[in-house]
């Protein structure tokens, strides 16, 4: 468990907590605090294990901060996934309420037929892939875009004790492995080139026959 | 209700209800920048000097810059008008050129001989002398309020409840800043200026000086207020056209990287010869030296006034796309305007030398109508002869630099560069799926490792044009003799 994917399902436990309000304040993600109560109902994420796979060189892909600085000459860089299986542990005193909020969980994920939010809610940085799977922005994980998918199409009970208070379901996510990458500089010149020239070979062409302008940021040139 | 009207100013749709024709080239797959707004400089009646004013219509040109003369008399003052005349323009952007020594025509008015407010006309010139000013009773009533009547040419102006009271000044609030105003009216003490009749403005006449090149090529001058003014594609200086406004384009041309200057030899009678020596001194492909001035018929006073030929080039090259040449047969609507030319008995040796010299010469065409023969700008260095080069590669070069203006300051990385990439090729692809400018195309990032270290970042576009039709050999062989055999 990283401290990245913490925030992780801190975001998947805002989202739930929005749509389900018979859960709000009592969804733990991760390992509980010290002062955590127990309560019913509760709803438990828990991480199971998280399996990296790489993506291939020309898949890296940067994030883009057009809107945020990552800080100067740093970017942040996708060199792959993490595939893992949350697990959803919800606790309600009666199986009756249980399933109830079972299928307001179910909700969350599957959304409307049609792929929009349940009641068409905007859930702020949520949005839904296709039925089945929510997509989530974290912020403060460089606007990491994470994945949850439906891995079962039902409850299990569990099956330890004679009053079964609890039911789970296996939830698989996608998390980013996402690196700082430091050293990236800024375009601070954008420079460019015509040439008429489509035979010739770049490095051959004759500096004369390329006209060269600097691109300035409201859009006007000046030559170089 | 009017039957249509045609018409290539879209100013005029909102003047009056009804229908309107406005005919134009289709546009583009991906529209590049507009590069047909002309800067011009020159002398006009009255205005603002020194100032870049946008123009849409001739109504908005009079109402800021004057009509033609002095009134009452009958010598053309206004050569930028006499430039505009006869001919279509889109947008355009005036620079009033005037001598540093014009004078304001202005006057003080007075409360019992203590002045109250000072009334300037709006710019300095001669023209001043021609308004009148009368104090009156306020509109509303108010005895501390006054009514200010501005008289110019027969047109009034009044401006109601002015109030220059202790604590009150409300002249700016009601004349106003429009560049068409006829006067600038200046609270000097608190009162009540005393009702006075019409009269002109007495305590300083308003004269026009004599104008210098330095007038056009000063600092923050004239030429210098037009030559990077942004959205101008065209620059031309209407009426003064000596050695010194001349080599002032030329620097100006040279520095540019996105418009064309017009300039002109300055002596309507100047022979081909001359010409030819002249266009050496201002080699560059931004400059373009039009030939062979022009007649046409000034409706004002009902005569044929001669007028530069670097006019007509300006106008063509503001109503037509890039890739059109300025001799395009279709261009003949454009100098519908001329009558005759200063030489109509040119001959084709004559058109070959000024076409080698880099010049762009008139001539009357035999099927009607006049052109200009060689489209061609004022350098002789193979490949870039022809404005049509010239305003395709600025066509691709700024619509391009308009996209990627966006990246600059951004973080140089592979989304970002690609991205970059992609709008470029998405544009050229375009232009060529169009068969717009575009035969063929390459885009590189040519960026060293070491560059992009430093921040910087190159983009080569390789541009293979559209070639244009300049000559059609139609090869005949017509005789008793000839054998005719099937085509291979």
């Amino acid at each position: 468990m990283s401290a990245i994917k913490l925030r992780v399902l801190e975001r998947l436990r805002e989202v739930i907590e929005r749509e389900v309000k018979d859960l709000r304040g009592n969804i733990c993600a991760g390992p509980a605090t010290r002062d955590h109560k127990l309560s019913f109902p509760s709803l438990s994420i828990v991480p199971g294990r998280f399996t990296f796979v790489p993506h291939q060189a020309d898949e890296r892909d940067h994030v883009r901060d057009e809107d945020r600085s990552f800080g100067p000459r740093t970017a942040v860089l996708n060199v792959g996934t993490w595939d893992g299986v949350v697990e959803l542990r919800l606790g309600e005193k009666t199986p009756r309420r249980r399933y109830a909020l079972e299928h307001e969980l179910e909700q969350v994920f599957l959304g409307n037929a049609d792929g929009t939010a349940p009641d068409a809610k905007d859930i702020a940085g949520a949005g839904w892939m296709r039925p089945g799977i929510i997509v989530i922005d974290v912020p403060d994980c460089d606007n990491a875009r994470c994945a949850f998918e439906l891995d079962s199409d039902s409850w299990e009970d569990e099956k330890v004790f004679s009053n079964k208070w609890y039911s789970s379901m296996r939830v698989r996510a996608s998390i980013p492995a996402l690196v700082r990458a430091k050293g990236i500089p800024d375009m601070d010149t954008v420079i460019l080139q015509l040439t008429e020239d489509l035979e010739t070979a770049v490095a051959d062409i004759p500096t004369a026959d390329i006209e060269a302008v600097q691109v300035s940021e409201d859009g006007t040139t000046s030559p170089v | 209700m009017p039957g249509p009207f045609s018409t290539t100013n879209p100013s005029e749709f909102s003047r009056l209800e009804g229908v309107y024709i406005f005919e134009k080239n289709p546009p583009a797959f991906i529209e590049g920048v507009s590069l047909g707004t002309v800067g011009i400089v020159g002398q006009t009646l009255r205005g603002p000097v020194d100032t870049p004013i946008l123009i849409t219509s001739a109504q908005r040109f009079e109402e800021v810059f004057g009509q033609r003369s002095y009134f009452g008399q009958s010598t053309s003052v206004n050569k930028v008008r006499e430039f505009m005349m006869n001919k279509p323009f889109g947008a355009r952007v005036i620079v009033r050129a005037a001598a540093a020594a014009a004078a304001t025509a202005e006057m003080d008015f007075d409360e019992s001989a203590t002045p109250r407010i000072n009334v300037a006309a709006s710019s300095p010139g001669a023209w001043g002398n021609d308004l009148t000013v009368a104090i009156e009773a306020a509109t509303d009533g108010d005895a501390n309020h006054f009514n200010l009547v501005v008289n110019y040419r027969g047109e009034q102006v009044t401006y109601e409840n002015l109030d220059v009271t202790a604590g009150n000044d409300n002249l700016l609030d009601t004349i106003g800043a429009d560049d068409a105003n006829l006067v600038v009216v200046t609270k000097l003490s608190d009162g009540r200026p005393d009702n006075a009749t019409a009269a002109a403005l007495t305590d300083t006449a308003g004269s026009d000086g004599t104008i210098a090149d330095s007038d056009y090529t000063a600092t923050d001058r004239g030429i210098n207020q037009i030559k990077g003014y942004r959205g101008v594609g065209i620059v031309a200086v209407a009426d003064r056209s000596t050695a010194s406004i001349k080599s002032a384009m030329h620097v100006a041309a040279q520095a540019s990287s996105d418009r064309l200057f017009l300039i002109w030899n300055g002596n309507h009678a100047e022979t081909a010869a001359n010409v030819i020596t002249d266009a050496a001194s201002y080699r560059s492909d931004r400059i373009v030296y039009c030939e062979n001035s022009t007649q046409t018929f000034d409706f004002d006073v009902s005569a044929k006034v001669e007028v530069p030929p670097h006019s007509w080039m300006a106008s063509i090259l503001s109503q037509t796309d890039a890739d059109v040449n300025p001799g395009e047969e279709a261009t003949k609507e454009f100098t519908a305007g001329i009558t005759d030319l200063r030489y109509e008995n040119r001959t084709r040796e004559d058109y070959i030398s000024l076409k080698e010299a880099g010049v762009a010469s008139l001539e009357r065409d035999e099927a009607g109508g006049f052109l200009f023969v060689s489209g061609v700008v004022n350098d002789l260095t193979p490949g870039l002869t022809q404005i049509t080069r010239r305003r395709s590669a600025d066509v691709l070069q700024l619509s391009v630099a308009n996209r990627l203006r966006y990246f600059v300051k951004k973080k140089s990385t592979l989304v970002n560069r690609s991205q970059m990439l992609a709008e470029v090729v998405a544009f050229l692809s375009g232009l060529r799926d169009e068969e717009r400018i575009v035969e063929d195309f390459e885009v590189l990032q040519t960026s060293t490792e070491a560059q992009r270290a430093q921040g910087q970042e190159r983009i080569l576009m390789r541009v293979k044009l559209i070639n244009h039709m300049l000559s059609i050999i139609l090869e005949t062989e017509i005789g008793g003799t000839v054998i005719l055999r099937d085509a291979a």
